[in-house]
């Protein structure tokens, strides 16, 4: 059995190409070394992002004591927006900004095809045990986990040229997995533990 | 322990196997033991979902609870093996991040569906069985629980556990044949869910009680700020803090300025990071820790929150309250969402911090027209939201089991 692969996700999830304004590029924000996706393919920007940094929470003690010393070619993306204020000399980009609402809302159906796919993949659908199918087990996980992943996906390829990855270590492993793909870098490099059932989690857990 | 109990404990009379965590814990406390025993409640211990309250339940209602248990030590469960890449996205470098992901997914859940398997197996011997009755249907095991029920032609029902919000999606409680609903108006919510849907028999907020009628306060001395946790979800209406606390900020420098008492309730994780950064605003702001919301919003004369939950929860208790509606567009929120999200217009609901300033300065300078408006959403959510009803909740549990 062959499955067509699911075409590439950058018109889904990340900001068009053809928009006139970059915002994030070098001439839209005034970021040093920002390369967006457009930039890169027009070649109009010539620098390029060394390390893009992750911050997945906001840390209570306000300290961020895995935070490399800023340097000036940094990008910094926030995913809980509190932390924002923390690191306001940083100027951060928040991560819910990055897509529009109606490429929020494809990214939601987008992530549904994904699950769907992964399910109905020969390799998964013969791991049953007790007639129980296994993929079906972990079906709310591995929405959480896709979510994360294309997630991760998303925010690397809104800065492709970025050298070098900083997650916070609270980060989870599928988005930093995500990223690096996004990034070009191998995701074996990612550590990866299995998440635990999240508690009654359906807000953020939406059924397909 | 639970296996000496279980070894021991009368269960063919259960009819109902209840897993009792959350807040079906407050639900069935709060029903007598004659009451439970009428519906043929039992307890089953599901490790995973149950946390031990179960067992303190039975041990004080003296409830039979189910030996649906199986071998102490669970096998490994089934062999997964998965090529490098599953060919799903056109990028490579994703596509094996995908692949190693789900590898990864599998063995760790193998084990774990092998114990829940062998859980339910005990769950054969209670022949007088039903209905089963789970804290909520959004997850792996309680999906595997509903579809063993299924395949038995029993019943399943859960209790509401969060406000539902998003319209195509519905939660996992629509797997449910019947769900408790928290108010009248979830039955209304769900009638977008995809077929077949669930019966809604609204049985209040478990928890939450109804408290005795205060006189509407016409003047603000004290407000609560109530936040949520960021969600992980693109499209989860609830999950923008940093744009709830930007839309909030300049009303709560108003609220302050008039001599209002600041304090911030904030759920599930530390609120420093709220606190620090509303210190940075000149916000003199005290957050409450450990403390219910019952407590926090009882003695306040104001509540604004986010679409969270605590909403619904102070609607209930007929608190008033200015709610955001979040940081979706008003088109795409009368799209996706469900009511009364999707409506528009409703009084006391704010999108921007100039909205809210509108708001707080009716509260503050013409507080007579202000409360009233904070009042009316509080009644408004209060269709989806009500304090807990045992005795519907006791009928719906009869119901259940018969």
């Amino acid at each position: 059995m062959c499955f067509a692969p699911i075409p590439s996700m950058a018109p889904f999830l990340s900001r068009r190409i053809n928009d006139t304004a970059a915002p994030h590029c070098v001439a839209g924000r005034g970021i040093r070394g920002g390369l967006c996706r457009r930039c890169r393919v027009t070649g109009q920007a010539s620098q390029r992002v060394a390390r893009l940094i992750v911050v997945f929470r906001a840390d209570p003690t306000g300290r961020y004591e895995w935070l490399p010393p800023r340097r000036s070619t940094d990008v910094t993306v926030v995913v809980d927006e509190i932390a924002t204020a923390d690191l306001a000399d940083r100027h951060p980009f928040r991560v819910e900004r990055l897509q529009r609402w109606d490429e929020r809302i494809a990214c939601e159906h987008r992530i549904d095809e994904l699950v769907g796919a992964v399910k109905a993949h020969p390799a998964v659908t013969g791991i049953t045990h007790s007639d129980h199918l296994l993929i079906d087990f972990v079906g709310y996980r591995l929405r959480l986990e896709v979510s994360r992943l294309l997630r991760g996906w998303t925010l690397a390829s809104e800065w492709p040229g970025s050298r070098e990855l900083v997650c916070d270590p609270a980060t989870p492993a599928a988005l930093v997995m995500g990223a690096r793909a996004g990034l070009e870098l191998e995701p074996v490099a990612s550590p990866y533990s299995v998440p635990t059932a999240p508690r009654g989690a359906h807000r953020a857990l939406p059924r397909g | 322990m639970m296996r000496i109990i279980a070894a021991t404990s009368p269960q063919e009379r259960v009819r109902v196997a209840v897993v009792v965590a959350g807040r079906m814990y407050a639900a069935l406390a709060s029903l007598s033991s004659k009451d439970l025993h009428a519906a043929g409640v039992g307890v089953m211990p599901f490790p995973g979902l149950d946390r031990g309250d179960g067992l303190l339940l039975a041990l004080r209602r003296r409830l039979p609870v189910l030996t649906a248990f199986g071998f102490r030590r669970p096998g490994p469960g089934p062999a997964v093996r998965l090529p490098r890449q599953l060919d799903l996205v056109s990028e490579p470098r994703l596509d094996r991040a995908l692949a190693i992901i789900v590898a990864r997914l599998l063995i760790g859940a193998a084990s774990e569906l092998d114990r829940a398997v062998r859980i339910i197996g005990g769950l054969i011997r209670t022949l007088s069985l039903q209905a089963l009755l789970l804290p909520n249907s959004g997850n792996n095991i309680s999906q595997l629980l509903t579809e063993w029920a299924h395949d038995r032609e029993l019943r399943v029902g859960v209790i509401q556990s969060d406000p539902y919000t998003l319209r195509e999606y519905g939660a996992g409680d629509r797997l449910a044949d019947v769900v408790l609903g928290w108010g009248e108006g979830a039955a209304e919510q769900a009638r977008d869910w995809r077929t077949p849907r669930p019966t809604v028999v609204p049985v209040g907020i478990p928890g939450i009680s109804a408290i005795p009628f205060r006189t509407p306060t016409l003047a603000l001395r004290r407000a609560v700020i109530a936040t949520s946790h960021a969600a992980e979800s693109p499209m989860d209406p609830a999950g923008s803090p940093g744009a709830f606390m930007e839309a909030v900020i300049p009303g709560l420098q108003r609220l302050a300025a008039a001599g209002v008492k600041l304090e911030l309730r904030h759920l599930g994780e530390n609120p420093e990071c709220y606190v620090r950064m509303l210190h940075a605003h000149g916000l003199d702001v005290r957050a409450i820790c450990g403390a219910s919301l019952s407590v926090s919003v009882i003695g306040a004369d104001l509540l604004i929150s986010s679409m969270s939950s605590v909403a619904f929860e102070a609607a209930a208790l007929g608190a008033p309250i200015l709610v955001w509606l979040g940081p979706a567009p008003k088109s795409i929120r009368e799209e996706h969402l469900v009511d009364p999200w999707a409506r528009s217009g409703i009084p006391g609901t704010f999108d921007t911090a100039d909205d809210l300033l509108a708001l707080i300065d009716d509260l503050v300078e013409r507080p007579a027209r202000g409360f009233q408006v904070a009042y009316t959403l509080s009644r408004e959510l209060a269709h989806y939201a009500q304090p807990f009803d045992k005795a519907r909740f006791a009928a719906a549990l009869l119901d259940l089991g018969s």
